[in-house]
């Protein structure tokens, strides 16, 4: 169902901009998780991303870019990165991604493929980026790891979501959502 | 009713341009933290603390399943592996007695050594050690760290060495009430003073991230040579000496040092060691200021 984002505001914005934090303050404390995988460990770093991407339809606009930006800080502080580098990268991908804003509901391949090419691009251009101005070297290998695992476990997340959705939030009403 | 509509919309439409205008702003304010934690990083260390303390608990309760699941392979790979272990485990033990009689031979011959020359220079690896969990790793393109569930309250503290069960992993950077975070020495920020075992030359290790870490800063005539075993100098006073590292590994720029253990970690052990104090810092010989206390013709 296409609904004009113009002309329509949902009663629960509020909480709807709580459930979407919540689902990321979750994957944050996953994504510090060792996950150790045949003798090999699994680096889930930047598994919140798919949960910014998968952000909830009609969330309050004033809310939603404070609790992302807070929850960024606290990814930050968490795993010990450059403060400021977790909430600028969730918000680039919230503003490109406009997931509150969606007019149509997700169809998930679609949105996979959407989501693989945004966090390539914007991984690795800010890493490089941020490579050259703070005059760092960059682990590439760490980088590529870790797209690839979060872009390889984006549909657990699309389905963790849609089953948190469906059987926990609202069980009568999946229109709005995902 | 038409114009309801359109006044509806516009004010919608100014309501999403200043969330656009939101966005932006956290942008700039996010890159600029970015920046004053590339140059001041210590301004965040207590809150990084505090968030580390409350989150570890939250860690450890979350990883707890994961930890049972892998728990349970292991214990079916041991199973099953449990007679071929057994037998290697036996001859092991049997050449590891050998061992044991001349490490207490030489020891006994190291201390007499000593105590004809008035020295005390032994090895300096604590004989106490602390097991800790780790409870979260970070592996990312800027940092290569871990989070361990021990903090001041187990007498954590800033510098302790940690180690695997076959070398070091890293040292301590940042201690809290329950947790501490380990700087891993493939980190671009870790230097530790090492030495080689063979020829005694000294260098200074430097963490790479993403390749091995490489020796800098030694003297162009020291002997380095592929697979010597580079262990913890304690010329930095910080850590003690003789803590294993890796293997020199040559390399067409620098020579460099492939670390021991190349399995994941789940579990290390920290040795508490007290680094050596300059006299600026015993309080016992220094001033509030930091000032050395002057020795006085009287008390001489």
């Amino acid at each position: 169902m296409k609904t004009n984002f113009l002309i329509y505001r949902h009663p629960d914005e509020v909480l709807l901009s709580f459930q979407g934090g919540l689902f990321v303050a979750f994957l944050i404390v996953i994504s510090a998780l060792n996950i150790s995988v045949f003798s090999m460990t699994v680096s889930l770093a930047w598994i919140p991303l798919a949960a910014i991407f998968l952000w909830p339809r009609w969330s309050h606009p004033f809310m939603t870019p404070v609790i992302i930006a807070v929850l960024g800080v606290f990814s930050d502080l968490l795993l010990g990165r450059f403060i400021g580098l977790s909430s600028l990268l969730y918000l680039i991908l919230f503003w490109a991604a406009k997931p509150a804003e969606r007019e149509v509901q997700l169809s998930f391949v679609k949105s996979w493929l959407e989501f693989a090419l945004m966090t390539i691009l914007l991984l690795m251009i800010s890493f490089y980026f941020f490579g050259r101005v703070l005059d760092l070297a960059v682990g590439w290998v760490a980088v590529i790891e870790q797209v690839f695992m979060v872009v390889f476990l984006y549909p657990l997340v699309f389905l963790l979501r849609a089953l948190i959705r469906a059987r926990v939030i609202d069980p009568n009403d999946a229109n709005y959502n995902l | 009713m038409a114009r309801t509509h359109h006044k509806r919309t516009e004010r919608l439409a100014r309501r999403r341009l200043f969330t656009r205008l939101l966005i932006l702003s956290f942008i700039f304010i996010s890159i600029g933290l970015v920046f004053i934690s590339r140059t001041s990083n210590d301004r965040f260390a207590p809150l990084r603390s505090g968030v580390e303390d409350s989150a570890g608990r939250m860690i450890s309760a979350v990883s707890f399943p994961l930890r049972k699941i892998k728990d349970f392979g292991v214990g079916v790979e041991n199973l099953r592996l449990a007679k071929q272990q057994n037998d290697a485990l036996r001859s092991e033990n049997v050449e590891l007695k050998q061992y044991k009689f001349r490490h207490r031979a030489l020891q006994a011959k190291l201390e007499r050594l000593e105590g004809v020359l008035s020295v005390t220079n032994g090895l300096d690896i604590p004989q106490d050690r602390v097991a800790v969990r780790l409870i979260s790793e970070t592996r990312g393109p800027f940092v290569y760290s871990v989070l361990i569930n021990a903090g001041r309250k187990a007498g954590m503290q800033i510098g302790y060495p940690v180690m695997s069960d076959d070398a070091m992993i890293g040292h301590i950077i940042r201690v809290g009430e329950r947790s501490s975070r380990v700087l891993l020495l493939q980190d671009l920020n870790s230097r530790v003073s090492v030495m080689s075992q063979e020829s005694d030359a000294r260098a200074i290790l430097i963490g790479k991230n993403d390749e091995p870490p490489e020796l800098a800063f030694f003297d162009d005539l020291s002997d380095w040579k592929d697979n010597d075993l580079i262990v913890t100098s304690g010329d930095d006073g910080i850590l003690p000496q003789g803590l294993p590292i890796g293997r020199v590994r040559s390399d067409n720029i620098a020579p460099r040092v492939l670390l021991v253990p190349k399995k994941p970690h789940d579990w290390a052990w920290v040795y508490p060691f007290m680094a050596v104090q300059t006299p600026e810092q015993d309080p016992a010989l220094s001033n509030e200021d930091g000032s050395l206390v002057k020795e006085t013709g009287k008390e001489r």
